[in-house]
């Protein structure tokens, strides 16, 4: 099996780092090394380009590769052993099935977001976001994501994207309509929107078909594996529903936060009167392409699928194995991360939902929501939490986090200091005098004046 | 979380734009040319707009784009408009039916109106033509908020208010356009009276409009103050209540209530002449909605506020400018004041100067009776030095006008019984001219009391600009502005209660 050089220091990385505190999952020790890798990745694929528009394509590489080093330095990356042996052992898997695939500069990295994700930069790095381990139930269908995002490099497609884009907006007949826009004396606007709008459709057209065509070659790796073929289809399911909405959990923020000493108030629950009667932004220069899909048309991806390898989907409960240990693991850290990062209406959300769904334990539970509070009483004290949180807006699909948001918004100061309280007193025997949920109550005595 | 759209630039590039991206760039992107916040008549927001010129049309018209925001800073829509090249959006007010904008056109000479319903559909325009001599005065206030000629009715209507000016003369008109199917009128004042003339919509609820009215002559500078109700329907005066010259009263809040009398309040002074005479004190009356008074009552400087003023003011050395007076909802009164002195330099002596200090509350019972006041810490700031200055109070007075004052505006929340009254204080650091900060400094009510906060916003950054904006009750909206990438953050912070 091949693994690079790299690989295997961060692996050493991540095993000493699992052995710390989860403060040092976020920081790789071992930065330099890492930055090295980016920087040959990036040498290497800026060496490969020549011919026309080779200087926008090539600051457009370095722009990424600027990205990359920042995200480093912001411990946007997790290095958890146990996540990466996990993730291994299925890359183990899709390799030893396809020899033909050169994985020697490959490189992969988990990303915390809890959007479900995963990247192919075209160089050799990968990422899977937290969030894919969240949303997927089995293996196998993490298998057919990182078969999809092999074959994005195979076949090139990022190369291919840049290189369409740079084109496309170089090309004779975008100069022709540019030349024509300028040389317009009136509705000149209208008519760059229109430009705009064409590139644009056109761009995520070819993003549709490319990915089609990474989900043919990524299903002919995958069907080499071990894994259960029928998971692609539902790997693709479930992106298409959280394409739709991602958190659909019922999160019952009035009786999560009702105690018998401070019920919860209503008011904290209510909307403001919204200027227009509509069910979305209101915008009289919206533009076609704005409403094709960021996942390029899952729908379309998998008649295509179905068409080409007609896939049994009779056999879908049958799993290779179960994402669930490391999902136990994954849910937890997206949670830090979020509180770390002050994403607290995300962070309670997915608290709540990971804690309800048995996905974590009720000590992490409640002491992380402990902690949530007290954050959010900190942030509202020193007059940044509107930096952090969203404002609820009426417009959102994403229905619960609206509440949360709503909720957290609505309350005050003197308000969250009583929840924090409560909560803590309530909640007390459930965490076997855990630490930092005892210190988060003291906190609370502290600012409710309690002695 | 914070907003980092760039509001200052209305932008379409939505995707991968490389090689041709800086010349569809040029032309997508706008500077905003106006905007403004939807305020209602309690200092509340409801939202925010943007005004951009986006393209040019045959015939001299424009396409203009209006981004508006909600009070919790959502965008909600982006609606085209089309005008002319000249138009600026002056004003904007939300009375939960219609949205209205006021479009001012100095070249052209006239007032617009225009209007979106709660679909977001645009109604028809009222176009109001204007002097030449007028456009002359509007451009000279342009930026200030003297002719700002909106007032919103929640659920009714709004009343536009066209300001008219001639040499030694100036009057309004008031311009009554319904919102819920009523019927349109106007109240006019009469260039021909050859006296400056104005006119202030106070307060009005589904029945009645409240103005305040004056007259000054031009010889003696007297003025006649004149409180005036009208019927909401019809336009008709329901009463007017004409003040005495030897009793002048400055009104400065006028309240509807549900028991069907009119509360007004405000300073009475020794006689017409103010900017000579500072005020003698509080008044507070009572008019039921025939015009008969039911009850005048004063507060007297000297001897009823002293009193309680006890060591808070040294006598003859400091001073108090008054700025506003809230009623609460349980019939308790607060009037807001400032203390000022005449400046002393580093050796002791007054020069020529005022510093302001302490802002004061004073607190008066239903029955207009002192109860306490409390004094509150912002920060002491001095004025420039003239050359004379005869009379600390007249010359606070026009400090006042031109902005010196911290205090800035009190937004009532009459479903809670609160207040928030705001002052912002720009400032600079004695050892250190670089280290500069704005402090923002409410005094909130609740549940009977008074209690204060504060937030500081550190500005010495010279790449970047800040400012504090109203926002929905109890709240802020604090703002960042990267004068580099021309991007504007902006967050929402509720106030903290103690």
């Amino acid at each position: 099996m091949k693994r690079n050089i790299l690989v295997v220091c961060l692996l050493f990385v991540v095993l000493i780092s699992g052995a710390q505190n989860i403060r040092n999952e976020y920081l790789s020790e071992n930065k330099d090394s890492i930055k090295a890798y980016f920087s040959k990745i990036n040498k290497e694929q800026i060496n490969k380009i020549n011919g026309s528009h080779s200087s926008q394509i090539k600051e457009i590489f370095e722009k990424s590769h600027e990205r990359n080093i920042i995200k480093l330095e912001d411990s946007v990356f997790l290095f958890n052993s146990e996540i990466h042996k996990h993730l291994n052992s299925i890359l183990d898997e899709v390799y030893i099935s396809n020899p033909e695939i050169d994985s020697k500069e490959f490189s992969f990295f988990i990303n915390n977001s809890h959007s479900p994700n995963a990247a192919c930069y075209g160089n050799g790095m990968f990422e899977v976001n937290l969030g894919l381990f969240n949303e997927l139930e089995t293996d196998d269908e993490l298998a057919f994501v990182i078969c999809h995002e092999i074959a994005h490099y195979v076949l090139e497609h990022s190369f291919k994207s840049i290189i369409k884009s740079v084109t496309d907006l170089n090309s004779k007949e975008t100069k022709k309509k540019i030349r024509i826009l300028k040389r317009k004396r009136y509705g000149r606007t209208r008519a760059a929107i229109s430009v705009i709008d064409d590139l644009n459709t056109n761009f995520l057209n070819y993003s549709k078909e490319v990915e089609a065509e990474a989900d043919s070659l990524g299903y002919i790796y995958y069907n080499k594996t071990k894994y259960n073929k029928s998971f692609a289809i539902s790997a693709l399911k479930k992106l298409k529903r959280v394409n739709n909405m991602s958190m659909p959990h019922n999160i019952k923020i009035d009786s999560i936060f009702n105690f018998d000493n401070y019920p919860f108030k209503k008011f904290w629950l209510e909307e403001s009167v919204s200027i227009f009667n509509s069910n979305e932004v209101i915008n009289d220069f919206s533009l076609n392409s704005d409403t094709i899909s960021t996942h390029y048309g899952i729908d379309y991806r998998i008649k295509a699928l179905n068409k080409e390898f007609n896939i049994d989907t009779s056999d879908n409960d049958v799993s290779y194995s179960s994402l669930k240990r490391i999902k136990t693991i994954s849910h937890f850290k997206s949670v830090n991360y979020l509180i770390q990062k002050r994403f607290f209406d995300l962070a309670m959300y997915l608290i709540v939902e990971k804690f309800e769904n048995n996905l974590i334990t009720e000590e992490q539970y409640y002491s992380s929501m402990a902690n949530i509070l007290k954050e959010i009483y900190v942030t509202k004290k020193n007059h940044s939490f509107g930096k952090y949180v969203e404002p609820a807006s009426s417009f959102s699909s994403e229905k619960q986090l609206n509440k949360i948001r709503l909720f957290l918004n609505n309350t005050e100061l003197k308000e969250i200091g009583k929840i924090g309280l409560n909560f803590c007193n309530t909640n007390i025997n459930k965490v076997n005098d855990n630490k930092d949920f005892i210190e988060v109550l003291n906190y609370f005595k502290l600012n409710n004046k309690i002695k | 979380m914070i907003r980092k759209c760039a509001l200052t630039l209305f932008c379409f590039l939505t995707f991968v734009l490389h090689a041709q991206e800086k010349v569809l760039n040029d032309i997508t992107s706008f500077e905003v040319k106006n905007s403004g916040t939807f305020l209602d008549e309690n200092n509340d927001v409801d939202g925010y707009y943007f005004f951009y010129e986006l393209d040019k049309l045959k015939k001299g018209k424009r396409e203009y784009a209006v981004k508006i925001l909600d009070n919790d800073l959502n965008e909600i829509a982006s609606k085209s408009y089309i005008g002319d090249k000249d138009d600026m959006l002056i004003q904007s007010k939300f009375n939960n039916q219609t949205l209205m904008f006021a479009i001012l056109n100095l070249e052209e000479k006239y007032y617009k109106v225009f209007s979106f319903d709660k679909s977001g559909e645009q109604g028809a325009e009222v176009i109001i033509p204007i002097s030449k001599m007028d456009a002359r005065v509007l451009e000279y206030t342009l930026k200030t908020d003297i002719f700002l000629p909106l007032f919103a009715i929640d659920n009714k209507g709004f009343v536009f208010q066209q300001f008219m000016f001639k040499i030694g003369s100036s009057a309004s008109k008031l311009l009554y356009i319904p919102t819920d199917g009523g019927k349109s009128w106007e109240y006019n004042q009469t260039l021909e009276k050859k006296t400056p003339q104005s006119i202030k919509v106070i307060d009005a609820n589904e029945k009645f409009i409240v103005l305040s009215e004056a007259e000054i002559s031009i010889k003696s500078f007297e003025s006649t103050p004149k409180i005036v109700v009208l019927d909401i329907n019809t336009g008709k005066v329901v009463f007017e209540h004409v003040y005495d010259k030897k009793d002048y009263r400055a009104v400065s809040n006028v309240f509807l209530t549900e028991e069907k009398s009119l509360v007004v309040l405000g300073e009475y002074f020794e006689n017409d002449i103010v900017y000579e005479n500072p005020s003698l004190g509080l008044f507070t009356q009572t008019f039921d909605l025939n015009g008969k008074v039911l009850s005048d009552k004063k507060i007297d400087w000297e001897s009823d506020v002293n009193k309680v003023l006890g060591s808070e003011i040294k006598k003859n050395e400091e001073y108090i400018l008054f700025h506003d007076i809230i009623r609460a909802q349980n019939g308790s009164y607060f009037a807001i004041a400032e203390k000022y002195h005449q400046t002393n330099n580093k050796k002791g002596k007054k020069v020529n100067s005022l510093t302001t200090s302490e802002a004061i509350f004073f607190e008066f019972s239903s029955n207009f009776d002192v109860k306490a006041i409390k004094v509150f810490n912002k920060g002491n700031f001095t004025s420039k030095e003239v050359t004379t200055l005869k009379n600390p109070e007249t010359y606070a007075m026009v400090l006042n006008l031109l902005g010196f004052f911290d205090y800035e505006f009190t937004q009532i929340d009459k479903s809670r019984d609160r207040f928030y009254s705001n002052f912002v204080h720009y400032n600079t650091s004695p050892d250190n001219e670089d280290d500069k900060s704005i402090l923002l400094k409410t005094i909130i009510y609740n549940e009977g009391k008074l209690s204060e906060d504060e937030i500081v916003i550190n500005t010495s950054n010279e790449d970047k600009s800040y400012g504090i904006l109203p926002a929905k009750l109890g709240h802020v909206v604090l703002l960042e502005y990267d004068k580099k990438n021309k991007a504007l953050k902006m967050h929402l912070e509720k106030l903290n209660i103690d």
